[in-house]
């Protein structure tokens, strides 16, 4: 079986480890909990005839006070970005991540993945913000940690892209 | 279907129809349907999706496959009803799947139980040797003592309190890591070790190495360069070995010396790189080929206990040894007593084997006693006397339960003849391959009840009584044989005054084929008749058989079957007294009789 390190990127409070939490146990826990620096799980994949195993590194959310460390992307075949879509702020700092990962260990495939759809009326990342996304070649799904919309199907599509057929 | 869309459409239509003139009506009719499908046909169309949605089951199933699962959740998310309406479905269908066929379900399991089950093995044999070895060695000495006293306040097992003594460390588990990704590369764990998922083990590891680097080189200003290698946990240590491309990392309960680092993590790592050089450079992600690494990493898991560095230095004291003596001693005694017992207890049941007339069915032993049961004749010897007698087996130990039958020993059936028929003194019984001898003289009486009861005798295939002498019979034998009948001289007339000799001649004949034929004889009487020794012998010798010829008719006559008689003469040849005077011729002028008893079938023969 084949081993993949992917790491989970984004502001503090998108839901990244409800999101890992989603994709691992299909699970949700309504509490929010901080993650303190890394957070390591694994989940394993079927994609065609070939089995994949993720090794997930939850790290935590960038905020203010605290910066994501690079160093935790060592070696990581790829990432997902994680955006609150109730929150416009958390777009630029996924913005701000992806140029640093660029930057820190060149361009890694990744998935841009907007959280918390089922809180759609509330959303501040419009429609036009995500367009721009998309036209800048990221790949954009709406997902919900909280129902499960999306999240199986990001996960996917970025392993798809680690281990091309 | 009464609720069908064209239904609902047409009814107005067929209430406004006049019954008559349709043809005329037709236009009307038709401009109607079309006003109608004008107005109502978008909200037509919608209720017949509706209805077709409601209508259709694989519709609506499909409908439904897309909301249950978020259905599901957010039941979930409210209460635990959907978990108490589901789970007896669930229990009672694996119930049957499992009764159907168990196994998918083995199948499925199977990946669990197995390490499950070998882990369990595992842990038991080797706390089991491993507290042997200490609790050898420590429940002999006071700090022993301490301990057995430590054990039995806390509820833990002795040998897991001298384990926790005694134990300076052990390797527990030995990761190997990608140094690059921080991914699995290799796991080992001592078969006592818990374990956790070794792949997010690897990862955490990996990510708290980074993260405590990080925070040295950020706080203390730790060089660039410099690594974390070792993570205190409290009673566990993780100790790091960094190479180019791997790193190993050993978790440790308890203080390991420095040494282990240079002396194993370090060389262990180094051969690794050796061996998986090429593996390592390229490795993608997977880990496959280095299953090789195993034996390395396993040679790590190593374990030091206090005291047990040396143990040719430990010697089992001297009061161990006596005490072991002892008991080997009071085992060996305990088990010659035993060997003696049950030696005298096989030669006495051997010896019953033996005895006629006694059959052993079961031996055992019963509240604490010996016990033998079986058959026994009530002639056969009596097991409590041979047991008193011959043994020396404690008779208050030893039960006897015996059931009475009859043996057919020759022995036995000789002595239930005897004791039944009880013969007269002057005859003995024998037996032979079953046939019962009688011998000896007997009454007729005696003779008869033996043939009639010896056949009824078990084990008494025939009676053979050709050797019994009937006493009565030989009594009138003997007297017929003393009778002599005397005759005038030269003449065949019986002298005078001998009526009653003839007559109790005639008796004592009849009297005798009676008794004979009580035993199945025939007698046969033979009349010799005599002459003196005056005159010619051959005219003696016609003289004699004439007498005796003359005697024979006259029997005959008197009732005496003449098949029994027969008549020869003997003329002076066969005197009945030896002529020493005159006196002793009127003797030898007669007719004397001599008697032959013969069987049955000879009889018959000799008639024939």
């Amino acid at each position: 079986m084949i081993q993949k390190k992917i790491c989970l990127l984004g502001a503090f409070a998108v839901g990244k480890t409800s999101l890992v939490a989603r994709f691992v146990k299909s699970v949700y826990a309504e509490q929010y909990v901080t993650t303190v620096g890394v957070k390591v799980d694994k989940k394993a994949l079927t994609l065609g005839d070939q089995e994949i195993s993720l090794i997930i590194w939850d790290l935590a959310g960038e905020d203010e006070f605290q910066k994501v460390e690079m160093s935790y992307l060592r070696g990581a075949a790829g990432y997902l970005l994680v955006a609150d879509g109730t929150r416009r702020s958390t777009l630029e700092t996924a913005r701000m991540l992806a140029q640093r990962v660029t930057e820190t260990h060149g361009a890694l495939p990744f998935v841009f993945l907007v959280n918390k759809s089922d809180l759609a009326d509330d959303w501040e990342i419009d429609e036009q913000a995500l367009a721009e996304c998309t036209q800048a070649g990221w790949q954009v799904i709406k997902a919900s940690a909280k129902n499960g919309t999306g999240v199986e199907e990001a996960f996917k599509l970025l392993a798809a892209q680690l281990c091309p057929q | 279907m009464s609720d069908s869309p064209l239904r609902i459409v047409s009814s107005p239509t067929n209430q406004t129809e006049p019954p008559a003139g349709q043809s005329q009506s037709q236009p009307k009719q038709d401009e109607m349907a079309e006003l109608r499908r004008l107005l109502l046909e978008p909200e037509q169309t919608q209720i017949n999706n509706i209805l077709e949605r409601l209508n259709n089951p694989r519709v609506r199933a499909r409908e439904l496959s897309r909301t249950l699962p978020d259905a599901i959740r957010l039941r979930n998310a409210q209460d635990e009803s959907l978990k108490d309406a589901l789970g007896p479905t669930v229990v009672s269908a694996f119930h049957a799947s499992v009764k159907k066929d168990p196994h998918p379900i083995a199948a499925a399991i199977s990946p669990l139980m197995g390490p499950a089950i070998r882990r369990y093995i595992g842990v038991a044999i080797s706390g089991l040797l491993q507290s042997f070895d200490q609790t050898l060695k420590y429940s002999l000495s006071w700090q022993g003592v301490k301990w057995r006293w430590e054990a039995l306040t806390t509820g833990k097992r002795f040998g897991e309190v001298v384990l926790y003594h005694t134990l300076l460390y052990r390797v527990e588990q030995v990761f190997l890591i990608h140094k690059q990704t921080g991914l699995l590369l290799q796991h080992v764990a001592a078969p006592t070790a818990e374990t956790q998922d070794a792949d997010i083990v690897s990862g955490m590891m990996t990510a708290m190495k980074e993260a405590i680097g990080n925070f040295g080189r950020d706080s203390f200003g730790l060089q660039q360069g410099e690594t974390i290698d070792t993570l205190d946990l409290g009673s566990e240590e993780v100790w790091f070995e960094a190479g180019p491309k791997a790193i190993l990392a050993a978790l440790i309960h308890g203080q390991a010396p420095q040494t282990l680092r240079q002396d194993l993590l370090a060389p262990t790592l180094e051969a690794i790189h050796i061996e998986q050089r090429e593996a390592l450079e390229q490795f993608d992600g997977d880990n496959s080929s280095f299953v090789a690494t195993r034996p390395h990493l396993e040679a790590c898991l190593q374990s030091r206990y206090q005291g047990l560095k040396d143990p040719a230095q430990f010697k089992v004291p001297v009061y161990v040894w006596l005490g072991l003596f002892v008991l080997l001693a009071a085992l060996g005694t305990w088990v010659f007593f035993a060997w003696r017992d049950y030696s005298r207890w096989q030669a006495y049941l051997q010896r019953l084997q033996s005895e006629p007339g006694l059959v052993i069915t079961e031996t055992g032993k019963q509240n604490g006693k010996r016990v033998v049961a079986g058959l026994r004749d009530p002639l056969a010897a009596d097991p409590n006397e041979i047991l008193r007698r011959e043994t020396q087996l404690d008779p208050n130990a030893v039960t006897g339960q015996w059931q009475p039958y009859q043996a057919l020993e020759p022995k036995f059936i000789l002595t239930r003849a005897q004791t039944l028929l009880d013969p007269p003194p002057g005859v003995t019984l024998s037996l032979e391959n079953g046939a019962l001898s009688a011998r000896g003289t007997a009454l007729t009486q005696w003779i008869a009840e033996a043939r009639r009861f010896a056949r009824a005798l078990p084990g008494v295939t025939s009676f053979d009584d050709q050797q019994l002498i009937n006493q009565d019979l030989q009594q009138n034998i003997n007297l017929i044989e003393q009778t002599i009948l005397r005759f005038n001289s030269g003449t065949t007339q019986l002298t005078g005054g001998q009526t009653q000799t003839v007559q109790s001649l005639l008796a004592t004949m009849q009297q005798l084929i009676a008794q004979a034929s009580a035993v199945q004889r025939v007698p046969h009487f033979e009349l010799i008749g005599h002459t003196d020794t005056e005159g010619d012998e051959s005219l003696n010798l016609k003289l004699s058989q004439e007498r005796a010829d003359r005697l024979l008719t006259m029997l005959s006559s008197k009732g005496i079957n003449a098949s029994l008689l027969a008549a020869t003469g003997a003329g002076s040849q066969a005197p009945v007294r030896k002529e020493s005077s005159s006196a002793d011729k009127p003797f030898n002028r007669s007719v004397s009789f001599k008697i032959t008893l013969r069987s049955l079938s000879q009889a018959g023969k000799e008639r024939q």
